[in-house]
């Protein structure tokens, strides 16, 4: 990668061109959603259907991704055969708009199309919007994951929020 | 009994954000984050987490997470 931008707008914007269901989860939802905390790179958890993963694909191809599952294998997926989104969970891609982790499963969420009934929907201008899964969804991601991954800070605030109805 | 000195300071802090917090409005809190979010590029770790190693390592990483949590729910 020559530069290294953080284009979200550009990442959700290509998402929807494409027709990709997906949801934005991690930091970046909490950013967006909740508190300005730093995070370096944009999760998105798709649909884990053989139809929304070929479109997925041809998003991730325009983003100029760049991908491999080892060093020897490092490099533009426009390269890879089609269907290597399939071959495992999670994908830490480098994209000309950031670093992009694509999950087809993320822990706490159990069932894509319930998550995404509970999304919020965000409008970041005319031309971007993007779906968010909610605070409660959120949170049931940190408890799924092993103690010292969870963030004690984004749990007690998305408590806090919940409890008061937010 | 005396009042805790740290938590009636961190109260009196939590009151304070929120004063101030109420008055920004959803639209100037976009403008902010974009504004942090565009400065990331600056950042000694952002670009340390660009490499295609740091990339690799993450993914090692979340991967083992997802797969643990499916085969626990599996177990269930």
């Amino acid at each position: 990668m020559q530069s290294l931008p953080f284009d979200y707008r550009q990442v959700f914007s290509t998402m929807n061109s494409h027709s990709v269901s997906y949801l934005l989860v991690g930091g970046l939802n909490y950013f967006l959603l909740h508190k300005p905390v730093t995070t370096q790179d944009i999760d998105l958890l798709i649909e884990d259907t053989p139809q929304n993963g070929s479109r997925c694909e041809l998003a991730l191809k325009e983003l100029k991704g760049e991908w491999g599952r080892r060093d020897e294998d490092w490099g533009p997926v426009s390269e890879k055969r089609d269907g290597w989104l399939s071959s495992q969970s999670v994908f830490c891609l480098l994209t000309n708009c950031g670093p992009l982790d694509i999950f087809l499963s993320i822990p706490g969420i159990p069932n894509y199309q319930a998550a995404f009934l509970r999304s919020i929907a965000l409008e970041l201008d005319t031309n971007t919007s993007v779906r968010l899964i909610s605070p409660a969804d959120l949170l049931e991601c940190q408890f799924a994951i092993p103690e010292a991954y969870r963030k004690p800070e984004r749990i007690a605030f998305l408590r806090g929020k919940l409890e008061h109805g937010g | 009994m005396e009042d805790d000195p740290i938590l009636s300071r961190s109260t009196e802090f939590d009151a304070e954000h929120t004063k101030r917090d109420r008055r920004i409005s959803e639209r100037q809190r976009r403008q902010w984050a974009d504004g942090l979010i565009s400065c990331l590029p600056d950042s000694m770790g952002y670009r340390a987490a660009c490499t295609p190693q740091a990339r690799m390592k993450e993914q090692a990483l979340l991967n083992e997470l997802v797969e643990n949590w499916k085969a626990n729910r599996l177990a269930e």
